[in-house]
């Protein structure tokens, strides 16, 4: 199942990545309101890149207690070799887990379960908020925009852990 | 923006600079007493490609130059050319890892590395004269002890802290210091790139080879010839984009932008992103003209603040300090041919001949404030 992964042998530590999705999302350029980040140690330089692993993980829905979070169907175009498994340029059809604002409490279940720390409150609505592939073109892959080196892309991962059935969510 | 004319920024890094300075006899070794390193295989770029761990960027950029490496038990980013130069050849220092962990202690303390390199390879170069005994020697690796002690100000560190004008003054030998406005050279020697004697001469706060960059012409690219100055002052103020020999006014606007210097923007870019800063067309011309401004109004502000006058060490410029050996064996400046050139340079500038911008050049530029 498709989701962003960050790749910490090529990342950079830019965070053009973090600047593209918090632009595309909140229309602000503010790395701390994206829903992925690249954490960076800035004296040893190591990279580790925090990501939502959608329903590789489903770590987050399992924790929902109003079914807030549901799984939705989309498709997906792959830009770059990483662990794309030649499947570039190919449309890839899968599934994202998307919060449903109305159904949310804000409870925090979801917040202290994620293992990689990228759900959390949203900056000025009381609701979770995480990312959403968005809507097919994630804006880090795009932004990534190191053309010889793509740090940020894709992962077509075999595993699904969500046990719900996809809807519709407008 | 990574393309393929900055792609060696990310590949290299400004390590790549070693070997051709080195070639064109320009890196200062043995606190300026040579213009080429015998042992710069071990520090050049090839050297640390074999140690390389990663490249990371700074926030915002994709281009990603910061090299990180990996010897031993040190590890980290850098060292950079400038570092590579007044760390390693100028204190005769050819072993990658004491270079590896002298940048990191710099780092570690935050101090400078060409400050930092300048200064201790000045006191090599005292020890070996004679002149005063600080206890590193050309070669030593136990150079790397230098920078926690003049970050502390003990025991030598107190003396080396003063910098390299003050501590050659203190031990009666001002001419060694090699600096410019009190601010140390870096890793350029003029007698190998004639025309940086005047880029560091009319810098506005001193050594410094950010301002102008004619070691692109006459050093890396070889368009120019690297030993007179006839032409050089053109160069200095006007420079060239296309290959990297950026002149003042260029990069007053550039770096008054804050884009980085290996992005190769040019005059017409900067006038499209103002454009939609100000709502209105911005032309190439209007764009130099900035540069210009911005230039005049830091010799204003200089000229009200006392400035220095535009001279270097007597040593880069008269026969007696030409190297003795490498490829500016036996090149001179002059001093009278220097004083002409800077001459040539405030007429073009429009300033007199004590380097003061004229009222004329003012109005030109729209200048109406007075400093």
């Amino acid at each position: 199942m498709p989701h962003v992964l960050i790749s910490s042998k090529k990342c950079t530590g830019c965070h053009m990545c973090e600047l593209a999705c918090s632009a595309y999302h909140e229309g602000v350029y503010r790395p701390s309101v994206a829903r992925l980040f690249a954490e960076v140690n800035p004296t040893s330089g190591a990279i580790k890149g925090h990501t939502c692993l959608q329903t590789a993980c489903a770590k987050c829905q399992e924790a929902c207690p109003n079914d807030a979070i549901v799984t939705k169907e989309i498709t997906l175009t792959v830009k770059g070799e990483f662990a794309a498994k030649g499947k570039v340029g190919d449309s890839v059809k899968g599934y994202v887990l998307v919060v449903v604002d109305d159904l949310c409490t804000n409870c925090g279940e979801c917040y202290d379960v994620c293992p990689t720390d990228v759900i959390h409150e949203h900056p000025t609505k009381e609701v979770a908020y995480k990312c959403d592939l968005c809507d097919g073109e994630p804006q880090c892959i795009a932004f990534c925009q190191n053309p010889h080196v793509l740090a940020v892309d894709l992962k077509i991962d075999k595993m699904d852990k969500t046990g719900r059935a996809p809807v519709e969510v407008g | 923006m990574l393309t393929d004319a900055n792609l060696w920024a990310y590949e290299e890094g400004t390590p790549i600079l070693v070997d051709p300075v080195n070639g064109g006899g320009a890196l200062p070794t043995r606190h300026w007493s040579s213009g080429s390193f015998e042992q710069i295989e071990n520090i050049n770029s090839d050297a640390f490609q074999k140690i390389k761990t990663g490249n990371r960027a700074c926030y915002q950029c994709a281009i990603g130059c910061r090299q990180f490496h990996e010897i031993g038990d040190v590890r980290g980013e850098g060292p950079e050319f400038e570092t590579i130069a007044l760390c390693g050849a100028n204190c005769g220092i050819g072993d990658i890892e004491a270079l590896m962990r002298f940048n990191a202690e710099c780092d570690q303390w935050g101090l400078d590395t060409i400050s930092t390199g300048s200064v201790v390879a000045l006191a090599m170069d005292m020890d070996l004269q004679g002149i005063a005994e600080f206890g590193f020697r050309f070669g030593d690796e136990s150079y790397v002890t230098a920078p926690a002690l003049i970050a502390k100000r003990e025991g030598v560190g107190a003396d080396l802290a003063l910098g390299a004008r003050a501590l050659a003054a203190k031990y009666g030998h001002p001419e060694l210091a090699m600096e410019a406005k009190n601010l140390e050279l870096p890793g350029y020697d003029p007698r190998g790139s004639f025309g940086m004697s005047l880029g560091y001469a009319t810098s506005d706060r001193g050594g410094c080879h950010m301002r102008c960059y004619p070691v692109a012409d006459e050093v890396i690219e070889g368009s120019q010839p690297p030993d007179t100055l006839e032409g050089a002052a053109a160069r200095i103020i006007g420079g060239n984009i296309d290959n990297g020999a950026i002149g003042q006014n260029f990069s007053s606007v550039k770096f008054s932008g804050i884009w980085c210097d290996f992005w190769a923007i040019n005059p017409s870019q900067i006038g499209q992103l103002l454009k939609h800063l100000w709502q209105r067309t911005v032309t190439d011309d209007e764009v130099m003209l900035l540069g210009e401004r911005i230039w005049n109004l830091g010799r204003l502000l200089n000229l009200r603040e006392g400035v220095e006058a535009d001279t270097l060490p007597a040593r880069l410029l008269e026969p007696a300090g030409a190297h003795r050996d490498g490829p500016a064996a036996g090149k001179a400046i002059g001093r009278a041919e220097f004083e002409a050139a800077l001459q040539e340079f405030y007429q073009i500038r429009g300033w007199d001949e004590n380097g003061v911008p004229s009222e004329a050049k003012l109005a030109e530029l729209g200048v109406d404030v007075r400093l």
